[in-house]
């Protein structure tokens, strides 16, 4: 199996092998996450990653991540593999942060307007926003979010428009 | 009471009953307005058509491709972006596969079925009536066709006001803008060029990224139904008239388990997003970004993480945020 996914990593699948393959990677998160892995791997080797960031991947990779809460799933190896990815995700996505912040189409708020009387919940005062949630994060939510918009149901694919809109930013790196 | 019932395109009678003990709401809202809104939400389910259309916001004009098909009651569209780095997103019934060529990243995206269609509009209409005023407008032309502008004035400030352009023959929406509570336009989206119906070949469908993305990142979303109210999870309140619509555990990016409520107040859609602190790292610090008309806000809820993302304003966003809880 693995090898099959090396050969669809490298396009020497033709596309009946291809759906066969996207299909089995979609519902076995094992392959998956060697998938994931074949790909960071494959980035870093392209230089895609600089040295410096893949040494700070790494760096992470060792520390062992602090259990803030039992954690409600059983996490298998796939489970934990899955999770170091992430971290290493993570950690290319903060460095894009600083491009992303400066990115015309996101704006950090630093105050809201006044609340209205009917907001009885207690509002902490905002904290010093400098949020950092990266690029590739908010296009996550925007695109689960994206069918219950209700331009969706009035314009169809069109609201998507929107979750893609910092891809722009990722070109420019 | 007599309502005006009669057209021939489309029936509104089987949906409209709900009206009847929401004459309060109606009193402000013209019914035939009401009639026009049902109509955009049915033309987008029916219509086939092919054209371009601009998404701004702010300082920012992007202008995309769009062609939905609809083949044996199931939607097919594609959607390319046209300006800076070719975007595009296919969507195929609930599937939605986003083709991102400048991260060489796919993204999957699979819902649950959708409730089937009228149910679902009448509840959405109600809920829009008690808390928009809809006034019909003037005719305006937009890309070509003569259409029927449509006001949506928030009944408050915890949601945004909206204009809307509708094709006179076809209900179609041509032209969409948001409005903030100053009454300043936040985002629109219009057809400069459109063709309604008509033959449209099946190539303008396919995914030109197809191939050359076998060996691009695969990012795998999708959802369940789930109850996280059983599971502890609660908004102790939220703002008027906004309510509960879907419960989900989902995949997002890589990450499973993650919780997902979406709340609606008939047009404005919030979604809230709960996943372990643990997931993230770095872990996120709070806090707000806008995009457009789409706010989100972050916060910490014990180990976990809070996402709020909403076509709503700061205030709405944050105070759900603010309210969703643990209890167990």
């Amino acid at each position: 199996m693995k090898e099959k996914l090396s050969a669809l990593i490298d396009g020497e699948l033709e596309d009946d092998g291809l759906h066969a393959h996207l299909g089995q990677l979609r519902t076995d998160p094992e392959l998956r996450s060697a998938w994931d892995i074949y790909h960071l791997i494959g980035d870093v080797l392209r230089g895609q990653i600089s040295p410096e960031i893949a040494a700070r991947v790494v760096a992470r990779l060792r520390e062992e991540p602090t259990v803030l809460a039992p954690r409600p799933e059983k996490h298998g190896p796939s489970g934990r593999l899955g999770w170091y990815v992430m971290s290493a995700a993570a950690g290319v996505a903060a460095v894009a942060f600083v491009a992303w912040t400066a990115s015309p189409g996101w704006r950090v708020e630093s105050q809201l307007a006044g609340v209205p009387a009917a907001a009885t919940v207690a509002i902490p005062a905002p904290v010093a926003l400098v949020s950092n949630v990266p690029p590739p994060e908010v296009e996550n939510y925007l695109l689960a979010h994206q069918p219950y918009s209700h331009r969706s149901a009035m314009q169809g694919i069109g609201t998507y428009v929107r979750s893609v809109a910092d891809e722009r930013e990722a070109a420019r790196k | 009471m007599t309502l005006p019932f009669a057209s021939r395109v489309w029936q509104p009678v089987r949906f409209l009953p709900f009206l009847l003990p929401v004459s309060a709401a109606i009193a402000q809202t013209d019914t035939s307005a009401l009639q026009w809104l049902q109509r955009i939400y049915a033309a987008t389910e029916k219509l086939s058509y092919s054209g371009t259309f601009i998404y701004q916001q702010g300082q920012q004009v992007e202008t995309s491709r769009i062609t939905h098909v609809v083949e044996a009651s199931v939607q097919r569209e594609r959607l390319e972006t046209l300006d800076g780095v070719p975007r595009e997103i296919i969507r195929t019934g609930d599937e939605v596969v986003c083709y991102l060529p400048a991260s060489q990243t796919v993204r999957i995206d699979k819902q649950p079925g959708r409730r089937p269609f009228p149910a679902i509009l009448s509840e959405q209409l109600k809920d829009v009536s008690e808390n928009y005023t809809i006034r019909k407008g003037e005719i305006e032309r937009v890309g070509g066709y003569s259409c029927q502008v449509l006001a949506l004035e928030p009944k408050d400030r915890m949601r945004y006001g909206h204009r809307l352009w509708a094709d006179l023959n076809t209900g179609m929406l041509l032209k969409a803008k948001t409005f903030d509570e100053k009454n300043e336009l936040l985002e629109q989206f219009a057809f400069t060029q459109l063709k309604i119906g008509g033959h449209i070949g099946r190539d303008q469908l396919k995914a030109r990224y197809f191939r050359e993305s076998r060996d691009w990142r695969v990012e795998d979303s999708g959802a369940r139904r789930a109850n996280l109210a059983e599971a502890g999870w609660a908004i102790r309140s939220r703002p008027a008239g906004f309510r509960t619509v879907a419960e989900l555990i989902r995949t997002m990016g890589g990450t499973g388990g993650v919780g997902h409520i979406v709340l609606s107040d008939g047009l404005a859609a919030i979604s809230v997003f709960i996943e372990l602190a643990t997931s993230k790292q770095p872990a996120p610090q709070p806090g707000l970004v806008r995009q457009g008309a789409t706010n989100v806000y972050m916060r910490p809820v014990g180990s976990y993480w809070i996402t709020v993302v909403g076509e709503a304003p700061a205030e709405s966003v944050k105070y759900i945020a603010n309210a969703v809880e643990y209890r167990k």
